[in-house]
């Protein structure tokens, strides 16, 4: 193969000078005529995200309601924790998950902890009812179908996820995923996530 | 590299003469070299700053970030991480709890909480505001910033406004922060930071103290005293004096915001809620909200507090309001 002759170069010209050339025209025309990668993947607003997809037209933000009620009626309701640990839950993760489907939560991992335990605890407690009654409900009722309880570890940071499927297809996903930080000073990050998400069952069960 | 004869000089079609031709003024020669060398600037500076459309602040839909927003953010918080390694008289373990709860959470997030016991938790989000404070002091020195608009929303006055300079009046505090150095260095800390930033004098500064109806009341007489002298000092050039109509702040608004402009036009805001110093209960929950005001959650907190203020009497344009200016 003569890269002379491909590049329709003379002896007097060098092909990698040509071959740079090419290269930097395509790639400014490519920048040119898309824009640049910066420019495509603007930050997206949370809120665009709670509004729903044009599959759930909104019903998983309304299913996110309900369960979020039902969670935080649990907690209310839950004789075994003290007022304080009822009112660091619902500051910690419940309120903010009715605004937001993405919570961060760092502190010193014993004070935090229990805490993010709670709140797992509840929202399964809130699938397996709502799922028991989804069983035994009417037809146009509307409840979730069925969950399913994923966990993935990776070294010392853990993630445990429950999947809803209601019965008109929506797909809300429910994760709560522990970051060590640092093993010095024992901070923890505790990441809360809650909103509609089609692919994460795939996800979740290609990491498993 | 010989030239092609063909590609030596390159005339412009004419125009403007009554002729229709034109003799194009020198320099005429381009080369292809030349042509390359420019594009290949063009190039290398479009991959390296971006192609510039992002950063139009009248121009960007709501809840988008611009990129000068972001470098802004992580350049600030770079800064505060190299103060928080000089921080006087801090201990290694809150230095690195500091890091790992606020400064590298903040990097990937533009709203954090830090909850736990109000005795680890406040040293952690007291020293980062003073941080801030610090960091955002130095910009102003060097001009690096358009314009600051802080404003300190609590049910009393700002706590360090009550405590002179480098001290502390430890009898007017509750005994549990009496008995704990790391929180009363909360307070001495911010007593010099907030200090040295109501001092500068440039006008595009302006740190605005709002509190409750009845909040001086319930200062000791020895904080009142100084309240009252930090609000008539002259060296302070930038502080302002707000009291509100309303009784008292929602727990959910207590706290401080700061909305930077920087010399590109972008705008940060630099958010915190939480309680102040006599309020602290044993378990805290505080909030931090950092990045581009166009950003969902900080657009939302923002516009909470406006309409909270307006209705206490107060209207900040920077925060969205309409009104004349305080």
């Amino acid at each position: 193969m003569n890269i002379r002759k491909i590049l329709q170069v003379c002896h007097h010209c060098k092909p990698g000078q040509q071959l740079f050339r090419v290269a930097g025209l395509c790639l400014l025309s490519i920048i040119l005529m898309t824009g640049c990668a910066r420019h495509q993947e603007p930050i997206q607003p949370v809120q665009q995200e709670l509004a729903g997809c044009e599959a759930c037209q909104g019903e998983a933000e309304a299913l996110r309601q309900g369960m979020l009620n039902t969670i935080s009626e649990l907690v209310s309701a839950d004789n075994e924790l003290e007022e304080w640990q009822k009112q660091q839950i619902q500051a910690q993760a419940i309120l903010p998950l009715r605004e937001d489907n993405t919570v961060v939560v760092t502190g010193i991992d014993h004070q935090i902890e229990p805490v993010a335990h709670a709140v797992a605890s509840a929202f399964e407690q809130a699938a397996e009812i709502l799922s028991r009654d989804a069983d035994n409900a009417h037809p146009d009722q509307e409840h979730p179908l069925r969950f399913e309880r994923l966990s993935v570890h990776s070294g010392e940071s853990g993630k445990v996820a429950w999947v809803v499927l209601s019965k008109e297809g929506v797909k809300l996903v429910f994760e709560v995923e522990e970051q060590k930080s640092c093993s010095r000073c024992d901070s923890v990050i505790w990441n809360y996530r809650f909103g509609c998400s089609p692919d994460a069952p795939v996800i979740l069960q290609q990491e498993q | 590299m010989k030239q092609k004869p063909d590609n030596k000089i390159l005339k412009e079609p004419s125009e403007g003469t009554e002729e229709g031709t034109k003799t194009v003024p020198a320099p005429s020669v381009v080369s292809r070299r030349h042509v390359v060398a420019g594009l290949s600037v063009v190039m290398a500076g479009t991959l390296l700053t971006g192609c510039g459309t992002l950063i139009q602040p009248g121009g960007m839909a709501s809840g988008e970030v611009s990129t000068a927003e972001e470098a802004w953010r992580q350049s600030l918080l770079r800064e505060i991480h190299d103060i928080a390694r000089q921080w006087p008289e801090m201990d290694d373990r809150t230095r690195q709890q500091i890091e790992d709860q606020a400064i590298n959470p903040l990097r990937d997030n533009e709203h954090i909480l830090i909850a736990g016991l109000d005795q680890y938790t406040r040293p952690v989000a007291i020293e980062f505001q003073a941080m801030f404070e610090l960091a955002l002091s130095r910009r102003l020195q060097h001009s690096l910033v358009k314009s600051v608009t802080l404003i300190i929303h609590t049910d009393r006055p700002a706590t360090p406004l009550c405590h002179p300079k480098g001290q502390v009046f430890a009898d007017a505090l509750p005994e549990a922060i009496r008995n704990d150095t790391r929180r009363l260095m909360t307070i001495l800390n911010r007593t010099v930071t907030l200090r040295s930033l109501c001092s500068m004098a440039q006008p595009e500064f302006r740190c605005i103290t709002a509190w409750s109806r009845g909040g001086t009341g319930q200062l000791a007489a020895t904080e009142r005293k100084m309240f009252e002298q930090a609000i008539a000092d002259n060296s302070l050039p930038g502080l302002i004096n707000m009291p509100l109509e309303a009784a008292s702040i929602p727990p959910e608004l207590s706290g401080a915001t700061c909305i930077v402009t920087g010399q590109g036009g972008e705008e940060i805001v630099f958010a915190l809620n939480g309680q102040q110093v006599w309020n602290s209960e044993r378990n805290a929950v505080w909030q931090y909200w950092f990045g581009g005001r166009r950003h969902e959650r900080i657009n939302r907190h923002l516009s909470r507090l406006d309409h909270f203020l307006q209705q206490a009497g107060i209207t900040v344009p920077q925060l969205g309001g309409r009104g004349p200016a305080v």
